[in-house]
């Protein structure tokens, strides 16, 4: 698109002008120029201020610090702030955050003033220090990249030329064994195109600039590639995006997942074979090598993977269906903290979908320790578990271990549902009381005389239907709650049931909770 | 909200944000110098006020109100002999302060990376050396082997190109399903 002759004056005369500026070689009357030029004429300020925001994008993206800036932005800030929890006392030689720690490490909590104090100088410092207006200093954390990029997934010429050009900020290590002092990289740093981040031990939590956050889970090999892609040769993602970073890319060794919005988790094995879930939204996967891919160019294979669905790909670029995903394994970007540290009860969810349908990639999700107020119900919906009035649901839930299956389950004739119950358990089915109780559940569960509400939220028959906070709100069916004893570790199997009568305003899916003996 | 997730609340937000509300700053004091003074002052006092941010709200469009007083408390202690733009400028600029945090501005700077990413080498190592704070284009023009006019019309018609681009690429996406 070119521009207008009129376009092209404008863009060369405010061009010019902002020159001399950064310059500083302005003289007096090019200055009212310019002011008299943005102040009187809509069209030149329009012109002024995309130069200027596309100015300081270039300078932030491509302009390397100035030589000789020596200090670390992070020991800086490590000087007067503590980077969250202590390594493990058994750490293995390895290289932590706080090791890197030039001064005496100063917990926060000696009082609150203390806290303040301290937390507004390391955060002045580190906004003084770390992210300085114009520069990017990714250069001074050469030392943190290490020298040996992955086999694969090389950046190109291109992405080359943007090494160390930051793109993401580190916000939050929570016990991270680093692999070696060359990747240690302290806690509200910056990161850069180029960087390797490589830890055995913890999670990390990376914000990307162009908005998307990401959770990463040890043990893990990445490599940063661009603003907006990043190369995991082993280790467990889950990314969000707002709508800014809609297109963030994951590279593995045997597929390329890129994001169409929301959120999804990705676990790549040591051997590469990778596993993805999506949580929210929409995933294009690419599927082989980087190398495969290259050549085969359009016949490249793909699958395109929405809410509620998950597939492995293995080394020769064949998918499959995988049945259940946790979410210690694969957590949520945003996921409340567990309500206890108990051994997991429900280890794993299968059905006979896949029998009849191959191609199926629906998933359960298996959630431990975290039933609660609003827990969501159904990997394929919004809806929420909540108690039926303001005293909540019934304690003996709270807290339990419980399954989101797919909500569409519920139109499959001839389900079976195996749930794997790893240790002596009161397994629970919360069973709508819409619905014709079938003979697996009066057979096997006993029905407790105790219910549990549903909060719908938008569906194909109240689109506009939204989910509230807290029990006793907006609750659209009550459940029923079915229990029963499991003394030894076995696999437990439920079944289908049959549409209401009363089916047009809609009908759901049975739940499935346990609790530990 | 704990202490630690309000300073990561606050990294990332600042993460997010920042270019928007240096680009603010750099539009009403553009040179290097002055315009990184204030975005240092403006970032510690976004930390301090940072507990009256409303979440959900839009950061950006708060740090740029909090920029803009910044710029005023600068220009009253600027050097009087110094050149600053007059104060019809600065509330001219006030105005639009919206422009600068637009989800257009925003598309805007994500073509420009697309567009970046695409450029040749030889260019974006000009424009890097071109608007490094301090940086003479005479240096410029010496590291690269090349004449300061020279220098002066690659960096318009690089700059020129990098505009075409981001509106084809702005077409482009609106085009597009």
């Amino acid at each position: 698109m070119t521009m207008s002759p009129e376009e092209a004056d404008r863009f060369a005369f405010v061009h010019e002008l902002i020159t001399r500026q950064l310059e500083g070689t302005a003289t007096e009357q090019e200055q009212q120029q310019l002011q008299d030029a943005v102040t009187s004429d809509p069209n030149v300020r329009r012109e002024y201020i995309r130069h200027m925001q596309e100015v300081t994008h270039i300078t932030s993206r491509l302009v390397a610090p100035r030589p000789g800036q020596e200090f670390s932005k992070s020991s800086v800030l490590g000087q007067t702030c503590s980077t969250g929890p202590l390594p493990p006392s058994d750490a293995e030689p390895a290289i932590t955050s706080d090791a890197l720690t030039p001064a005496p490490h100063r917990p926060l909590g000696v009082s609150f003033l203390g806290v303040a104090a301290s937390l507004a100088i390391a955060a002045t410092l580190l906004l003084a220090v770390s992210i300085p207006f114009w520069m990017s200093d990714g250069r001074n954390d050469q030392n943190t990249i290490a020298s040996k990029p992955p086999s694969t997934g090389q950046p190109s010429d291109k992405t080359a030329a943007l090494h160390g050009t930051e793109v993401a900020t580190l916000v939050e290590c929570t016990n991270v064994v680093w692999d070696s002092r060359s990747n240690a990289v302290n806690e509200l740093s910056r990161v850069g195109i180029g960087q390797n981040i490589s830890f055995h031990r913890g999670r990390i939590k990376l914000v990307f600039d162009s908005g998307v956050e990401t959770l990463v889970l040890a043990p893990c090999y990445l490599n940063i590639q661009d603003h907006n892609r990043v190369y995991c040769t082993y280790g467990r993602i889950t990314a969000k995006a707002s709508a800014g970073g809609k297109g963030f890319a994951i590279e593995t060794p045997v597929a390329r997942v890129t994001d169409l919005g929301t959120e999804f988790g990705i676990a790549i094995s040591e051997s590469g074979e990778t596993e993805v879930a999506v949580f929210e939204g929409e995933v294009d996967i690419e599927l082989g090598a980087p190398d495969a891919r290259k050549t085969q160019n359009s016949q490249t294979k793909r699958e395109h993977l929405v809410q509620g669905q998950a597939t492995r790909v293995d080394h020769s670029g064949r998918s499959k269906r995988v049945f259940s995903i946790d979410n210690q394994r694969m957590p949520g970007v945003r996921d409340l903290a567990p309500m206890h540290h108990d051994e997991p009860v429900i280890a794993a969810v299968r059905d006979n979908i896949s029998e009849r349908h191959p191609e199926s990639r629906m998933f359960y999700r298996i959630v431990h320790a975290g039933l609660r107020e609003d827990s969501r119900a159904f990997v394929d919906r919004t809806h929420q578990w909540n108690g039926l009035d303001e005293d909540g649901m019934p304690r003996e839930l709270l807290g339990a271990d419980y399954v989101m299956p797919f909500n569409d389950d519920k139109f499959a004739g001839d389900l079976k549902v195996r749930v794997a119950i790893a240790r002596p358990a009161t397994v629970y089915v919360f069973f709508s009381n819409n619905t014709k109780v079938p003979d697996w559940l009066a057979s096997g569960f006993i029905d407790t005389g105790l219910d549990i509400g549903l909060d719908e939220g938008a569906n194909r028959y109240k689109p506009s239907k939204r989910v509230a906070a807290g029990p006793g709100k907006s609750i659209d069916n009550t459940f029923s709650i079915w229990e029963r004893d499991v003394q030894s570790p076995q696999e437990l199997e439920l079944g289908s049931f049959e549409r209401p009568v009363e089916f047009k305003r809609g009908y759901n899916m049975y739940g499935i909770a346990a609790v530990a003996k | 909200m704990s202490l630690d997730s309000e300073h990561s609340d606050f990294a990332r937000l600042i993460a997010q944000h920042q270019r928007a509300v240096q680009s603010y700053i750099l539009a009403n004091v553009p040179r290097w110098g002055d315009a990184d003074e204030i975005w240092q002052e403006t970032s510690v006092r976004l930390w301090l006020e940072f507990d009256k941010f409303r979440p959900g709200s839009n950061f950006a469009a708060w740090a740029i109100r909090v920029a803009h007083f910044e710029i005023l408390t600068w220009r009253k202690k600027a050097e009087r002999n110094r050149l600053v733009f007059g104060d019809d400028f600065i509330a001219c600029l006030e105005s639009e302060q919206k422009q600068f945090t637009s989800d257009q501005a925003q598309a805007r700077l994500r073509a420009l990376d697309q567009c970046l990413e695409s450029s040749s080498d030889y260019q974006r190592e000009l424009l890097s050396r071109f608007y490094e704070p301090d940086r003479q284009v005479q240096q410029v023009a010496e590291a690269m082997k090349t004449s300061v006019d020279a220098v002066y019309k690659s960096v318009q018609r690089i700059r020129k190109g990098l505009r075409s681009c981001i509106e084809q690429r702005l077409q482009h996406a609106e085009l597009s399903p």
